[in-house]
């Protein structure tokens, strides 16, 4: 598990139960207000890893594609949201902006797929990761993080990655 | 009697008015979802004023700017009223409300030349919605749309007296008051947009025929960033 730099690490994983299992340890993590960027093909793992994602935070709800309701909101047993936003049908960026997105960020953590197409209107500070598509079962995933918040959830998302492994 | 809405912001407002008083007012910052709290509420302040749903003859709501969601919202609870209970619906512009809420002898100086208002609100993250109104027969007259600007902005366009008014941080007060000579901020309780006020001006447009189509009302939208998708 290379460390690019201090704002960044790449995982390569070799089958769609370590890449959920990636989205696990990141869903525990989460907070409130917590904004990831999900960048990545049809195919690259990025349903499988919110499913992860989903099932670390403790989510009520089954994951599902958000690409036609454009934002899915799972819940917990203790009453709080997290938001799954799916970009790829959004045709403007005053369409983006009257989601809300800042309304969902109050209220949890957002998750946000095909997040290129609408990057002007999300917050500057947010992690991203890149899923690229290696081989059938192995996928590249790259994390990316901007701003103090986003820093310290990376490293601390490396160290149970590490303590784990 | 006519109800008035307000959830341009975090902060929501009810009033109801019967044409001679305001007979009840709610005003809160709500930190839940409005569309939990806001039905609920307008049963609690009808019964406090032991009043009911069919006492109702007109809807006055605050169409904007403010928080998308939020202005949805109010104006989705308001057209349902309406289309249910056959009422008429009167819009007004949110800063229209803040405006009202400061005297109009206040534009005039002691020096006999007039000060224009500055009405804001939040636009979130960062930026202030802001509409220039100046002072026109019995009221504020607004000079044109609402904008997006900054404290920062705002502070540094000022070159003679103004008043300000509207929903602001303690940092946005800050920046103003760079500007002590000739801004004019008005006090943080001054600042609340009262219901009773929405009411009050909603009742004028009704009495003078000025009802929006259900239909056809929306929100007043201020889009932070504009262009189409890369």
């Amino acid at each position: 598990m290379p460390i690019l730099d201090a704002h960044s690490f790449e995982f390569f994983s070799r089958s769609p139960e370590q890449t959920r299992r990636m989205g696990m340890r990141l869903g525990a993590l989460l907070q409130p207000g917590d904004l990831v960027c999900l960048q990545g093909d049809l195919g690259a793992g990025k349903t499988t890893f919110v499913q992860g994602v989903a099932q670390g935070w403790g989510s009520l709800d089954e994951v599902s594609s958000p690409t036609f309701v454009l934002v899915n909101a799972y819940r917990r047993a203790d009453g709080a949201q997290l938001s799954h936003f799916d970009a790829y049908r959004i045709e403007s960026l005053p369409e983006a902006e009257e989601l809300d997105l800042d309304a969902l960020l109050a209220r949890g953590a957002l998750f946000v797929e095909w997040p290129e197409r609408v990057e002007p209107v999300l917050p500057r500070e947010r992690l991203w990761v890149f899923f690229e598509y290696d081989s059938e079962e192995h996928r590249d995933l790259r994390f990316k993080a901007q701003g103090e918040r986003y820093g310290s959830l990376l490293e601390k998302l490396r160290d149970i990655a590490y303590g784990a492994d | 009697m006519l109800l008035a809405i307000d959830t341009s912001t975090a902060r929501l407002g009810l009033a109801l008015h019967d044409g001679a008083q305001v007979l009840g007012e709610l005003s809160w910052v709500s930190s839940a979802r409005h569309t939990q709290e806001l039905a609920p509420a307008l049963g609690g302040l009808l019964a406090h004023c032991g009043k009911a749903m069919p006492d109702l003859h007109a809807l006055g709501v605050a169409i904007g700017p403010g928080s998308f969601t939020s202005l949805r919202v109010g104006l989705a609870f308001v057209k349902g009223l309406a289309l249910a209970r056959g009422l008429p619906i009167i819009g007004v512009p949110t800063l229209d409300i803040v405006a009202a809420s400061v005297p109009l002898a206040d534009s005039r100086m002691e020096t006999g030349q007039t000060r224009k208002l500055a009405a804001l609100l939040q636009a979130g993250r960062g930026r202030l919605a802001l509409v220039w109104y100046s002072p026109a027969g019995d009221g504020w007259q607004a000079e044109g749309p609402a904008s997006v600007t900054t404290a920062d902005e705002l502070e540094q366009s000022i070159h003679k007296p103004v008043l300000i008014c509207g929903e602001l941080t303690a940092e946005d007060r800050q920046k103003l008051a760079r500007k002590f000579k000739n801004v004019s901020l008005a006090s943080p309780a001054q600042c609340v947009r009262r219901p009773g006020i929405l009411a009050e001006l909603a009742w004028k447009k009704w009495q003078a025929g000025l009802v929006d189509a259900p239909a056809a009302l929306a929100p007043i939208y201020l889009h932070l960033v504009v262009g189409s998708l890369p």
